[in-house]
């Protein structure tokens, strides 16, 4: 794990919390802290404005049942949604769950008391909303492969993923930096020494991920199959997969029409799509959300 | 004399965080979960979650901070 990726999980880390500490990928990453001076005091910095910005959050005092009121309205709309019915009015309003505000001290303190937390019940009812459109429409695309694949859309399968694409994910997931056949900041030196081993070598490298710095490049065996990894680093890592298209399993292949496939695996976002003779796999630890800028 | 932020310029940033983010970013800060139980919440893979705060952490840190200069500077 470098600091990029403890900076990212150790986001994760709740001030002052033992749970988050035993947990075993931030734990991971809270060891680094020892080692790493720089790291170690962004993280009190981010430690110090979480803290404050969850005390801020706290000198609104809210009613009682105001979380449970939420989280009811979440899960009522994520079940709304996943059943996709017509009367969603009908059926809001049997959800709704009254929120009762404590009689304030003063007229003024209840004043900002009710706008403050009615802002955060409009928050979650529009988030509720979105959640609920957002969902209704995903059985649509899913039913519509063929006209989004004529597209510029991507398809995107999220569970599932190939044993190409799940093998791939495994490797990432265990690697380090001592395993890189090539350790390089510049992307052309490691093309060539790809190039001069036989592997797998990216004829086009996206224009964006031409700008990122490199770290080094590895080569993987894949049931015989060599898949080459070039990986770039900007703030996140970035992977970018080679392989020969003939040799690539029809299931991870993008169909005919299709420009790409997105698929996530352990916590990490694949994008797959072919040109030329090879097929090409971009992925980062995350979603398909972290891939946006190169999709 | 520097003013604190109050609770509800708090909340006037978490509403200026993007939509996608505003839901994990919200209950890791008022309701102190985890990401895990975000996940479960959310019905949303654990990679997917992890992100999603990440960024959304990120944005609210620098609204929040901005909010912060601004009331700040109106108090001088």
């Amino acid at each position: 794990m470098d600091r990029e990726e403890a900076q990212y999980i150790l986001q994760l880390c709740r001030p002052e919390n033992s749970e988050d500490r035993n947990d075993p990928l931030i734990a991971e990453a809270l060891e680094l802290l020892n080692q790493d001076a720089e790291l170690s005091a962004w993280f009190e910095e981010q430690q110090a404005l979480d803290t404050k910005i969850s005390a801020e959050f706290n000198r609104v005092e809210p009613p009682a049942d105001l979380y449970a009121a939420i989280l009811a309205g979440m899960r009522a709309n994520a079940v709304q949604s996943q059943l996709l019915i017509g009367n969603k009015g009908e059926d809001a309003e049997q959800d709704h769950h009254p929120i009762r505000f404590t009689q304030p001290t003063n007229r003024s303190e209840q004043r900002a008391g009710l706008r403050a937390w009615m802002g955060i019940a409009a928050i979650f009812a529009v988030a509720g909303v979105a959640l609920m459109l957002s969902r209704s429409e995903a059985p649509t695309q899913l039913a519509n492969n063929d006209q989004s694949a004529a597209g510029a859309s991507p398809i995107i399968a999220t569970a599932g993923a190939p044993n190409m694409i799940e093998f791939l994910a495994q490797q990432i997931s265990e690697f380090n930096g001592s395993k890189f056949d090539k350790r390089g900041v510049q992307v052309g030196d490691l093309q060539s020494h790809l190039a001069s081993t036989g592997m797998p070598n990216p004829a086009q490298i996206p224009q964006q991920l031409k700008q990122l710095t490199t770290i080094g490049c590895v080569t993987f065996d894949y049931d015989g199959t060599k898949l080459s990894m070039i990986c770039f680093k900007n703030g996140q890592v970035y992977h970018l997969i080679t392989v020969d298209k003939a040799r690539v399993p029809i299931d991870c292949t993008p169909c005919q029409g299709q420009k790409s496939k997105v698929f996530e695996a352990q916590q990490q976002a694949f994008k797959v799509w072919a040109e030329g003779e090879q097929i090409f796999i971009l992925t980062t630890q995350g979603s398909e959300e972290d891939l946006a800028d190169f999709i | 004399m520097r003013r604190s932020m109050d609770g509800h310029l708090a909340i006037e940033a978490l509403e200026e965080v993007d939509a996608v983010y505003r839901e994990p970013v919200a209950l890791f800060y008022l309701k102190d979960l985890s990401y895990k139980e975000i996940a479960e919440i959310l019905d949303v893979p654990i990679g997917t979650i992890m992100s999603r705060l990440s960024r959304g952490k990120a944005q609210l840190r620098e609204i929040f901070k901005r909010k912060e200069t601004e009331t700040s500077a109106n108090t001088l």
